[in-house]
C-alpha cells in the first residue's frame, strides 16, 4: 500500500464525530431493505460512544491533557487535535519507544494508528532526523569541492579551467544528492541498530511486566478542548465545567475576552472545514491546513486582531516576513463584538455559549508584501 | 543678486551629471549594450546576480577583478555619452508659490506624455511633486519665479532665481508631502505612471456607471440583494445547536456535520462580482459620514500609449503613511474596509471569473462605457482635425491589437480547487499600502479576503470508488457541494 493510499484510510473523517456513512444499501423493488435499512438508521447514531476523558493538570497554568493511548489517537487520527507532550505534534512517544527498546514484535504499521513509513518503519521524527543528517553531509561534500575551486583561484587558474572545474562539481554534487535519496533506507537500518542499545535509564520506563509506562499524554488547546465540548460533544466534561476551570468565577469581561476571541476565530475556520493549529511556530496565532499536517503544507497564517485596533508597523511586518518567509499567506483576521462588554459577560456567566459566540463576527483582510519591479509585467 | 548667481554656479556644476541628455527634439538614450553583455556573457564572470553572494573574502583577487569590472563597465557607459544640455534645447520651470505648482512657458520632452497640464495659451503646469522629480532628473532647470503683476507680462520672467535641490525640498509644505514625493519618485524612476488622486484629469473613468444611472441599477440590484440578505439572516440566527442534535438529526455525511456548525459565527461577506461591486458602491453613497481615507496614488503600470487626459482606469490605488508620525496610524479594520469601498480600479479579481474581461467595456466616463467614449472621440478628432486621422486610428487600431493576443493567452481553466486555492491566496478588492520609515519605503498589499464563503471540507468518497478519490475527484465533487 502507498502512504496516500494508507493516510486516506487512515485520516477518513475530519472531525472526531462521524456521520452515519454504514447504513447499507436501498433497493427500491425489495421492500426488505428499506425495513433493515430504517431499523439499522433507526439504531446509529453521531455520537460517541465513549466520550474521550479530560484531566485537568496544574494549578497556576492549566494543561487539558488526555491520558489513554487510544483516545489520543482517535482524536489525532479524526481532525488532528491536540499536541504529544514528548513528540513533535502527533503522539509518537509510545510507538517510537517501543520499537526502539524492541518491546512490541508486531510490525509498526499493523497496529492501528501509528504513523510509519511502510517500507522502513520510521516514525516522522526520525525521518527528520536522517533528512538533516544527509542535508549535512551535503554540506561537508560541498565545501569541501569549495575548497577546490579556491585553491584552483589561488594558483592562478585561467577562467576556463575554473569553468571546467564548476560544471565537474556541479555534476558530481547531483550525483551525490541522487545516491542520497538511494541511500534512505540503508541508513536508516543501521542507525537502527545503532541505537538499540539499551541505556540503564531505560529500565524506568517499563513497569513490573515489561510493558512500557504509559507516560506521554496529548494537551489540548483551551480553544480545542472548548470546541470538542461545546461544538461537538467529544470530551466527557461540560462547556460550562471547561469555562470554570478556564477562569474564575468572579472573571471580568477583560479577563475572558482573548480566549473568546481566539475561539471564535477557531470555529469559524474549522467550521469551514480548515485544520486548524496553533501557529506559535510562525510567530501568529494559528495555522490552517487544507486536510491536515500530514496531506500538505499549511498554507495559511492566522493572526487574530480586535476590529478597532492599530499596531504599529513593524508588529505587522515581523510577523508577515516570518510568515513569508516559510512561503505562507499571512491573513490578519478581524474580530467584531456586536454586543455590550456587559451583555457578553452575563452570557459567559450564565454559560449561553451559543448566543455569546453568535455575537461575534469576523472579516479577513490578506497582506502582502509587494514588489514594485514584479508587478511591471 | 548674489545670492542668486552663487547658486546658478552651483547648479552649473551639478546640472551635466544630472542632466538627461536631450538634442534637438530627440533624447538620445543611454547606450547600457556594455553593460548587458557583462551580464550576459558566462555566469561565473559576469556581474553578480541577485541572491548570490560572496560569503567571505576568499583570499584571491577574483572577487575585487569582478566588482573592478562591473564598476567599470557602468563609468565607462556614462563616460562615453554627451552630458549637459545644449542652450537651445533647456526647459525651464517657474515654481509659482501661491498655486504651490509650478509652470514651463516653453515645454518639450518627452515626460509631458505623462506628467503636467497644458493650459489654454500653451504653457505646461506641473503639480509641486512633478516639478521636483524632473528637477531631481535633471530635466528641467528649476526656478523660482517672483511675485508680479500678470503672468503674460515677459518682465516677470526677468526677475528669477535659480533654484538648487536643497531649496526645492524646503519648499514641501508638510512632511505627508514630502513622503508622498518619494513613493512618487520611487515608482516613477522604476517605470510606472504615478497619478494623485486629488490631481485634476482630462476626464475620469470609474469602474462604476454614473449615479443617474445608479437609480435604474439600484432597483434591479436591491431586489436581487434582498432576497439574498433574507437567506443569509435567517442562516446565522439559526444556530440551534443542542446535545442532543447528535442522537436524532443523525448526519449523513461530514458536509452536514460541517454546515451545522458553521452557522455559529457570523463573517463579513465581500463584493466579489459587477453587481455586488455595484450594490455595495451604491449602498456607501447612502451611508454618508462615514470615516474616510483618502487614496494617495493612482497608478498605472508602464505603458506607451498613456494619455494623460484620458486614461482609462488605474491598476493600482496606493495610500502613502508614514509610520513614525503621531497622527496616522496603521489603519484599523473599519479603516480598511472603508477604503476597499472607496476603490475603484481594475479589480484584477474579476479576470479571475472571466478571462478576456474588456476594460473600455466595463468602465465608465461621464456616464457611458469608455469604448463608447474613445469611439466617440476619436470620429469627432477625425471630424475636427483632416489632418491627423490616420494617427489617431491607428493608435486605437494599435491598441485593441496588444490587448488580444494577451486575452487569448490567459484562457486557461483551472480546477476548481485551484481556482478556490487562487481565490483565497489573492483575496478580492485590494490597495497598495506604502510604509514610509526615514525615507525607507514599504510597499504591502492589503486585499480582502472571505474565507466565510469558501468550504475546503474533505469529503470522503464511498469506500466503492476508492480510484476516484485518489484521481482528485475529491475536487470536483467538492466544488459542486461549494456551488450549492
Amino acid at each position: 500500500m502507498s502512504k496516500g493510499r494508507v493516510n486516506q484510510k487512515r485520516y477518513k473523517y475530519p472531525l472526531p464525530i462521524h456521520p452515519v456513512d454504514d447504513l447499507p444499501e436501498l433497493i427500491l423493488h425489495n421492500p426488505l431493505s428499506w425495513l433493515y435499512w430504517a431499523y439499522r438508521y433507526y439504531k446509529s447514531t453521531n455520537a460517541l460512544n465513549d466520550k474521550v476523558h479530560v484531566d485537568f493538570i496544574g494549578d497556576t497554568t492549566l494543561h487539558i491533557t488526555v491520558q489513554d493511548d487510544k483516545q489520543m489517537l482517535y482524536l489525532w487520527n479524526n481532525g488532528f487535535f491536540g499536541t504529544g507532550q514528548f513528540s513533535r505534534s502527533e503522539p509518537t512517544w509510545k510507538a517510537r519507544t517501543e520499537a526502539r527498546l524492541g518491546l512490541n514484535d508486531t510490525p509498526l504499521h499493523n497496529r492501528g494508528g501509528t504513523k510509519s513509513n511502510t517500507e522502513t518503519e520510521m516514525t516522522l521524527e526520525k525521518v527528520t532526523q536522517q533528512r538533516r543528517l544527509q542535508r549535512l553531509e551535503f554540506k561537508k561534500e560541498r565545501a569541501k569541492l569549495e575548497r577546490e575551486l579556491l585553491e584552483l583561484r589561488k594558483k592562478g587558474g585561467h577562467i576556463d579551467e575554473e569553468n571546467i572545474l564548476l560544471e565537474k562539481q556541479r555534476e558530481s554534487l547531483r550525483k551525490f544528492k541522487l545516491k542520497q535519496t538511494e541511500d534512505v533506507g540503508i541508513v536508516a537500518q543501521q542507525q537502527d541498530i545503532s541505537e538499540s542499545n539499551l541505556r540503564d535509564e531505560d529500565n524506568n520506563l517499563l513497569d513490573e511486566n515489561g510493558d512500557l509506562l504509559p507516560l506521554e499524554s496529548l494537551e489540548l488547546m483551551p480553544v480545542e478542548a472548548m470546541f470538542l465540548t461545546f461544538a461537538l460533544p467529544v470530551l466527557d466534561i461540560s462547556p460550562a465545567c471547561l469555562a470554570g476551570k478556564l477562569f474564575q468565577f468572579d472573571a471580568k469581561y477583560k479577563d475572558i475576552h482573548s480566549f473568546v476571541r481566539s475561539y471564535v476565530i477557531y470555529h469559524h475556520y474549522r467550521s469551514h472545514g480548515w485544520c486548524v493549529r496553533s501557529g506559535i511556530k510562525f510567530g501568529c496565532d494559528y495555522l490552517l491546513y487544507k486536510r491536515g499536517p500530514p496531506f500538505q503544507h499549511a498554507e495559511f497564517c492566522v493572526m487574530g486582531l480586535d476590529h478597532d485596533v492599530s499596531k504599529d508597523y513593524t508588529w505587522y511586518s515581523s510577523i508577515a516576513r516570518v510568515v513569508g518567509g516559510a512561503k505562507k499567506t499571512f491573513v490578519l483576521c478581524y474580530v467584531e463584538r456586536l454586543i455590550s462588554e456587559q451583555e457578553a459577560i452575563a452570557l459567559w456567566k450564565s454559560n449561553n455559549f451559543t448566543k455569546l459566540f453568535n455575537s461575534f463576527q469576523v472579516g479577513e483582510v490578506l497582506y502582502k508584501r509587494w514588489v514594485p519591479g514584479r508587478n511591471r509585467d | 543678486m548674489q545670492l542668486s548667481e552663487k547658486k546658478n554656479g552651483q547648479q552649473g556644476t551639478i546640472d551635466p551629471e544630472l542632466d538627461d541628455e536631450e538634442e534637438e527634439e530627440e533624447e538620445i538614450y543611454q547606450d547600457w549594450s556594455q553593460v548587458a553583455s557583462l551580464v550576459n556573457k558566462n555566469a561565473a564572470l559576469s556581474l553578480p546576480r541577485r541572491g548570490e553572494k560572496d560569503y567571505e573574502p576568499d583570499g584571491t583577487d577574483l572577487q575585487e577583478v569582478l566588482l573592478y569590472r562591473a564598476r567599470k563597465a557602468m563609468f565607462d557607459t556614462i563616460s562615453d555619452s554627451i552630458r549637459g544640455t545644449t542652450v537651445k534645447s533647456q526647459v525651464k520651470g517657474y515654481y509659482v508659490p501661491h498655486r504651490h505648482q509650478a509652470v514651463l512657458p516653453k515645454p518639450k520632452g518627452s515626460f509631458m506624455q505623462t506628467m503636467g497640464r497644458a493650459d489654454n495659451s500653451g504653457e505646461l503646469w506641473l503639480e509641486f511633486h512633478e516639478f521636483v522629480y524632473l528637477a531631481e532628473r535633471g530635466t528641467i532647470l528649476p526656478y523660482y519665479k517672483l511675485q508680479s503683476g500678470s503672468k503674460h507680462e515677459s518682465s516677470d520672467y526677468d526677475v528669477e532665481i535659480m533654484l538648487s535641490m536643497e531649496d526645492l525640498y524646503s519648499l514641501f509644505s508638510t512632511q505627508h508631502e514630502m513622503d508622498e514625493y518619494f513613493v512618487f519618485a520611487h515608482l516613477k524612476r522604476l517605470g510606472f505612471i504615478p497619478k494623485q488622486c486629488r490631481q485634476d484629469m482630462g476626464v475620469t473613468t470609474s469602474y462604476y456607471p454614473s449615479s443617474t444611472r445608479q437609480n435604474n441599477l439600484h432597483i434591479i440590484s436591491s431586489r436581487f440583494f434582498s432576497l439574498f440578505k433574507i437567506q443569509q439572516i435567517s442562516l446565522f440566527s439559526g444556530f440551534f445547536y443542542r446535545k442532543w442534535n447528535f442522537f436524532f438529526l443523525k448526519y449523513r455525511t461530514s458536509p452536514q456535520l460541517y454546515q451545522g456548525l458553521n452557522r455559529l459565527i457570523r463573517s463579513v461577506t465581500v463584493p466579489k462580482t459587477r453587481d455586488e461591486l455595484w450594490y455595495s458602491r451604491f449602498r456607501r453613497q447612502q451611508e454618508r459620514g462615514k470615516i474616510e481615507v483618502p487614496l494617495t496614488f493612482n497608478v498605472w503600470k508602464p505603458c506607451a500609449n498613456f494619455k494623460k487626459k484620458n486614461p482609462g482606469l488605474p491598476d493600482f490605488q496606493i495610500i502613502v503613511y508614514n509610520k513614525n508620525d503621531k497622527s496616522q496610524h496603521f489603519p484599523t479594520c473599519k479603516e480598511l474596509r472603508s477604503i476597499f469601498a472607496s476603490l475603484d480600479y481594475k479589480f484584477e479579481f474579476l479576470n479571475e471569473v472571466k478571462d478576456d474581461l474588456d476594460w473600455d467595456a466595463n468602465s465608465y466616463v461621464e456616464g457611458i462605457s469608455r469604448s463608447q467614449y474613445n469611439t466617440k472621440t476619436a470620429s469627432k478628432s477625425r471630424n475636427e482635425k483632416n489632418t491627423l486621422p490616420s494617427k489617431s486610428l491607428t493608435k486605437f487600431d494599435s491598441q485593441k491589437e496588444t490587448v488580444k493576443p494577451n486575452s487569448k493567452k490567459k484562457s486557461k481553466t483551472y480546477p476548481p480547487h485551484i481556482q478556490q486555492k487562487r481565490r483565497l491566496k489573492a483575496g478580492y478588492r485590494s490597495f497598495i499600502l506604502a510604509i514610509m520609515d526615514n525615507g525607507l519605503i514599504s510597499f504591502v498589499k492589503m486585499s480582502e479576503a472571505d474565507f466565510g464563503s469558501e468550504n475546503v471540507w474533505y469529503t470522503p468518497s464511498s469506500q466503492s470508488k476508492p480510484e476516484r478519490k485518489v484521481n482528485g475527484g475529491k475536487a470536483i465533487k467538492k466544488a459542486t457541494l461549494n456551488k450549492t
